[in-house]
């Protein structure tokens, strides 16, 4: 009983922190939530004691057993204690992600006097913030007059920053006399308004008032001292100056280093005083030209005390709705601020590395984690000795954690390694050069890159077996296979996986050890235990994919697996093999047309087949046709059996919700390539850390590890055939993305599945057979009404993402390219271009990236169009990334595309789902190509009396150069997309077509704003402001523009050297623009992110992603993020 | 846990059995075990193929080697 309180609060403390996402309060409930908290806590704790001793005896507590009294006393104990969980983890997540802030005194106006009431000194010197504690009624004008010790660091001869031996920073102080600009706080400000005064102050003295209102109640309050409260947003950001302290493990990239940097001091202006930081980290970007680049590129640079200046910068939120949201993730890793360091002109480091004074070098940091990295280092020397590439990169992600050493490694059936140095054992080469972690992304084995319970539980399995293999007790050696755990965890990264695998494997082997539990009761306890503590820490993990997978896991092996077995074993003889062909038959289709796998037909046609399969089995049985006689899944090794449930609950509970939910795919391949690629980790992670290990030992050790690794190369190349070849035979298909009510749903359905039996004797069949036939009735009929009521609220709710009757326009942003998507008025969906692939470093795919996640957002699986306006490859790059994964009806192009269509893989793509084809015809997947001429107009329909359209303005018949040029109307309402036209092909436009014919109110800026770069050889073309005010110009001005849309992004990797041009050539048109159009607004994609436009035909609207123009910062890689 | 102890030690017997059947049939690992027994790692073909793989991992005698300084991150907008 003990035991499901404490697994009903920590699961409670979950919900709770849920609740303080979805619904948080303001950072002033802080502190009365903590001592409600605190009250309940203690409340709870009195009612459980009392209750615990007036428990009544439980006769049978089978799930079988009748439904017991309700005690009282029991109930109000347990409902106590889930509120007090509740209130604890919302109180927590609160806190956390509100710092309360110090109360520094109160102001009252009134029309004679101003009284200032100090309440508590202030703790350090800092901003301070004013918050309105009344709605003010006349207009407040004050000023704050204080002292500010102003904090210098003490410089030695080299100008650097003195740290003393004991790790302090040196400063020298200044007092000043402070008083804030003049604020102004309108009337008509509601209660609760805050004020940011970006001041710096250590003592507020009193507050000025400059004007004298009647009335007025404020608050001075000190802000703690975050990263975020001095992080800037914006291009050319002021730079500041830390002092802080390397606190993790660099992150090397071959072509630059991530560290995180904890300040102590930050100066916020370049003459101001610094401020102590209390909180969050930064996340730091070096480029290997910055001087002293070596030195930081390298594990033994945690723990270094530094000096550095740059940017620092607001992690800049999602560009495009359902992207990958920068400033989320990087607050859940409790990051405040990016840098990324530019080595000045002068050639001088950004970056200092302080010695402390006395010292010979950087101070080290904690000693566990310098020994663990230690460690490490030694661990990836032995496999560079013993294990060839690609093998050495898999196994140093696999056994240390080192991810990022597999950034660049290309797949083993890639030429590239069959030229090696090292040939591989079979030659498999061929012209793939996917990288493997795509590769294992793809066919769903990447979870063995992200250390989680599988290598936890097999390091703790190997450890126990060494041990028994030396005869020693478990009461001796539980402890430090706990200590090889926890240096296994630092070495790995610690991420939450992890933790919450060693926190486990620890219980587990602490009650197994010395309290002699089984592996099931410490799982189930474990599971919530280890996710509270993971919480507690840091409550914004909640939502962190590495957490919910990880956990999600664990629970579906844990609750989905047995009731699977259950089910599977009841099939036996040819009940058996009706069961084996079916799942023959998903396999097959699954690897061959999932495009028919998405189908209402293809699940009808496989539910009759079902039918038939089975009857056929009772026809054989009642005849006594018996090939296999009884065999079934009962007869198969538990083990293996238990395995392959196992599977099939990972892929229901976790996979494929999860997945979808937070990357819009679901590997297909996983639930076959893990029944080979699981056993093989056991092999191979053994093998790895055992050569590893003993390779540490001076002399023979390095002989036994090359012989052990030499082993493993077999072993570790089949693993990395399983993801070269599953991801090739299977889709890795794009997924409509669950709403959360969905999920919800799900996951009740799945909870149904799980404890179907004690609901069912228990609850409901009790109640049922008592229940007369009115009330039996009544319960049906309300089931039925939740059920139907289900699928319309889902139905509505696409209604409302699709903005039914309206036009929705979504320029995406995908850097220097192109990507729109309309969804028109009468529910059809036309995607317009395709945005860029970089093939190069840092590879990029902008239609996987920005454009499918968009479309999964939108629920949108079936295109209508897919338009190409351009042959360049900024707008067409990414079509066969969209036609391999989607259905789409026709694929409309100008004449200019049209050999672009017949080379490459898009001609593979359009000759197999070519109408005549009988595989796609069976799926209704056909793609009829056809080339466009000025003077269409395409699909045509009218809604509320306003007609909508896509007018083709060009290019006119005949011409095989211009890209398309369209206009998009409904009703009073009409975009115009020129596409990447030159300024001849606009002059030519602005000829032939009539005035009317181009008006739009919006207007996307033709070739992003650069055109004429395609004639570019050397410098800016001559003419180019001539030919920008009277060619594009006079576009925009007969359009008669209200709003110019610039897609604009970097250009260096589609224009290569040319792109300092092209930023010129960009920056002319932008001001052109502004110039000629002043009541205009002007956006870029870059700046503003992606652009909503939202018609009904009669007005419109037009929303950017970004209120406020935003920095641009480092990207975390899908190797950082863990997908 | 009787079973798992011995379940390792078989694995562990069985790879190195099949280890010495690498090593005696690979040309690449048999020269690797040379270069170790001649105390000249820095010269066996599978460090020569790691060579980029964390190149500040040296072997004890030797410098690390820096990143590529000619890849430097693009200014905008990279990954």
């Amino acid at each position: 009983m003990t035991q499901n309180k404490l697994i009903a609060f920590c699961y409670l403390f979950i919900v709770g922190i849920g609740l303080a996402m979805a619904f948080p309060l303001g950072s002033a409930a802080v502190s009365p939530l903590t001592l409600i908290t605190l009250a309940v806590g203690l409340v709870t704790a009195g009612a459980l004691y009392v209750a615990r001793r007036r428990r009544p005896v439980i006769a049978d507590d089978s799930l079988y057993a009748p439904p017991t009294r309700f005690d009282t006393l029991q109930v109000s104990a347990w409902v106590l204690l889930l509120v007090a969980g509740l209130l604890f983890g919302y109180t927590r997540y609160l806190a956390m992600i509100q710092p309360p802030d110090q109360l520094v005194g109160r102001v009252r106006f009134d029309s004679e006097r101003v009284t200032w009431t100090p309440v508590a000194p202030m703790s350090a010197t800092s901003f301070l913030k004013i918050r309105t504690l009344a709605p003010v009624e006349n207009d407040i004008d004050l000023r704050l007059v204080g002292r500010v010790e102003a904090l210098q660091p003490a410089r030695d001869e080299n100008d650097q920053p003195i740290l003393d031996d004991q790790g302090r920073w040196n400063f020298t102080q200044t007092d000043l006399k402070q008083s804030s600009e003049p604020l102004h706080i309108p009337a008509g400000t509601p209660a609760g308004v805050e004020v940011l005064v970006t001041q710096p102050f250590s003592h507020l003295d009193r507050v000025e008032a400059i004007n004298q209102p009647a009335s007025g109640l404020l608050a001075i309050l000190k802000p703690v001292n975050t990263v975020s409260l001095f992080a800037r947003s914006g291009r050319n950001v002021v730079p500041v100056s830390i002092l802080g302290r390397i606190t993790a493990d660099p992150w090397v990239y071959s072509f630059k280093t991530v560290l995180a940097i904890t300040p102590d001091y930050i100066q916020y202006r370049p003459d101001g005083p610094f401020f102590p930081v209390e909180r969050q980290t930064v996340r730091v970007t070096v480029n290997p030209d910055m001087p002293g680049y070596e030195r930081l590129a390298r594990s033994p640079a945690y723990g270094y005390d530094v000096a550095l200046s740059g940017g620092l910068i607001a992690p800049p939120p999602a560009a495009n709705e359902g992207a990958f949201d920068q400033a989320k993730y990087l607050r859940n890793y409790n990051i405040g601020g990016q840098m990324m360091l530019r080595t000045p002109r002068d050639g001088s480091s950004p970056l200092s590395i302080i010695i402390p004074q006395g010292s010979d070098g950087p101070r080290d940091g904690n000693g566990l984690v310098e020994f663990s990295l230690y460690l490490r280092d030694e661990m990836v020397r032995v496999i560079k000795q013993t294990m060839p590439q690609p093998n050495s990169a898999f196994l140093g992600a696999l056994t240390l954690g080192l991810r990022y050493g597999m950034q660049n490694t290309v797949s083993i059936a890639s030429d590239q390694h069959s030229e090696g140095v090292v040939a591989p054992i079979l030659n498999v080469g061929s012209n793939s050069n996917e990288r493997i972690t795509d590769e294992f992304r793809a066919s769903g084995t990447s979870h063995v890159l992200a250390v989680s319970g599988l290598h936890v539980t097999i390091i703790t399995v190997m450890f126990m077996g060494i041990f028994t293999l030396l005869k020693i007790s478990k009461k001796v050696y539980v402890p430090f296979v706990i200590f090889a755990l926890v240096i296994f965890a630092i070495i790995t990264g610690a991420r939450p996986s992890t933790l919450r695998a060693v926190i486990m494997n620890s219980l587990f082997l602490l009650t197994w050890g010395y309290l002699g539990q089984g592996v099931r009761s410490s799982a189930l306890l474990g599971v919530p235990i280890a996710a509270f503590i993971i919480l507690l820490q840091n409550p914004a993990m909640a939502v962190d994919p590495s957490f919910t997978l990880s956990f999600g896991a664990i629970l579906s092996l844990a609750l989905i697996t047995q009731p699977f077995f259950d089910i599977f074993k009841k099939a036996y003889g040819n009940q058996f093999i009706a069961l084996v062909l079916m799942v023959v038959v998903l396999t097959w289709v699954f690897a061959t047309h999932w495009l028919l796998v998405i189908t209402l037909r293809f699940w009808v046609g496989y539910a009759l087949l079902g039918v038939v399969l089975f009857w056929l089995a009772r026809v054989c049985d009642r005849r006594d046709i018996k090939p296999i006689g009884n065999y079934g899944f009962a007869n198969i090794h538990p083990g293996v059996g238990g395995f392959i449930a196992a599977q099939f609950g990972l892929q229901i509970g976790m996979m494929i919700p999860l997945s979808a939910y937070y990357f819009y795919r679901w590997p297909v391949a996983g639930a076959y390539a893990n029944l080979l690629a699981i056993p093989l980790v056991g092999i191979v992670l053994q093998l790895s850390m055992l050569a590893g290990l003993i390779g540490l030992i001076p002399g023979f050790g390095i002989y036994i590890a090359i012989f052990l690794n030499a082993a493993n190369w077999i072993f570790s190349s089949m693993f990395l055939w399983i993801g070269h070849y599953f991801s090739s035979w299977f889709a890795y298909p794009f997924v409509v993305k669950p709403t959360l009510r969905w999920l919800f749903i799900y996951y009740a359905a799945c909870a149904v599945f799980v404890w179907w039996r004690p609901l069912w004797f228990r609850i409901v069949r009790p109640r049922w057979n008592k229940a007369k036939r009115p009330a039996r009735l009544l319960t049906l009929a309300a089931v039925a009404l939740v059920i139907a009521g289900i699928f319309a609220s889902g139905h509505a709710e696409k209604k409302v993402i699709r903005h039914d009757g309206q036009l929705a326009i979504s320029i995406l942003s995908v850097r220097y390219g192109s990507g729109i998507l309309i969804d028109t008025p009468d529910g059809k969906a036309i995607l317009v271009d395709t945005a860029y692939v970089q093939t190069d470093r840092g590879r990029r795919n902008d239609a996987e990236r920005t454009i499918f996640p968009h479309l999964c957002l939108k629920r949108i699986g079936h295109l209508d169009a897919l338009i190409l306006t351009s042959r360049n490859p900024e707008h067409m790059a990414g079509a066969p990334t969209i036609l391999e994964h989607l259905d789409v009806d026709q694929l409309l192009y100008p004449a200019s595309v049209a050999p672009r269509l017949a080379e490459g893989e898009i001609a593979d793509l359009l000759a197999a789902r070519a109408p005549e084809r009988f595989k796609h015809r069976l799926s209704s997947t056909t793609i009829t190509p056809r080339a466009l001429v000025a003077g269409e107009r395409l699909f045509e329909s009218e809604v509320d009396g306003k007609p909508f359209a896509i007018e083709v303005l060009g290019p006119p018949a005949g011409d095989q150069e211009a890209p398309l040029s369209l206009r998009v109307v409904f009703g009073d309402f009409a975009l115009l997309i020129p596409s990447d036209m030159t300024f001849a092909q606009q002059q030519a436009l602005l000829e032939s077509a009539s005035e009317e014919a181009l008006k739009a109110q919006v207007v996307i800026a033709p070739g992003h704003g650069t055109a004429g770069l395609e004639s570019v050889t050397i410098g800016m073309p001559k003419n180019v402001e001539r030919s920008l005010s009277d060619i594009t110009g006079k576009l925009l001005q007969t359009a008669g523009a209200e709003a110019v849309v610039f897609e604009f992004g970097n250009p260096r990797p589609v224009v290569g050297d040319k792109y300092r041009i092209a930023l010129k050539l960009h920056g002319a048109a932008r001001r052109m623009a502004e110039d000629l159009l002043p009541e205009a607004r002007h956006l870029a994609t870059d700046t503003d992110g992606a652009i909503s436009i939202l018609s009904d035909g009669s007005t419109y609207s037009l929303d950017a992603r970004y209120d406020s123009e935003v920095g641009f910062a480092d990207a975390p890689t899908s190797l950082e993020i863990g997908w | 846990m009787e079973q798992g102890s011995k379940t390792l030690l078989i694995i562990l017997v069985a790879a190195l059995l099949m280890g010495g059947l690498v090593i005696a049939f690979n040309p690449a690992y048999r020269q690797a075990f040379v270069c170790l027994l001649r105390g000249d790692p820095a010269s066996s073909p599978i460090w020569t193929s790691n060579r980029d793989y964390y190149p500040d991992v040296a072997l004890p005698a030797a410098t690390p080697t820096a990143a590529d300084s000619s890849s430097r991150e693009p200014d905008h907008d990279a990954e």
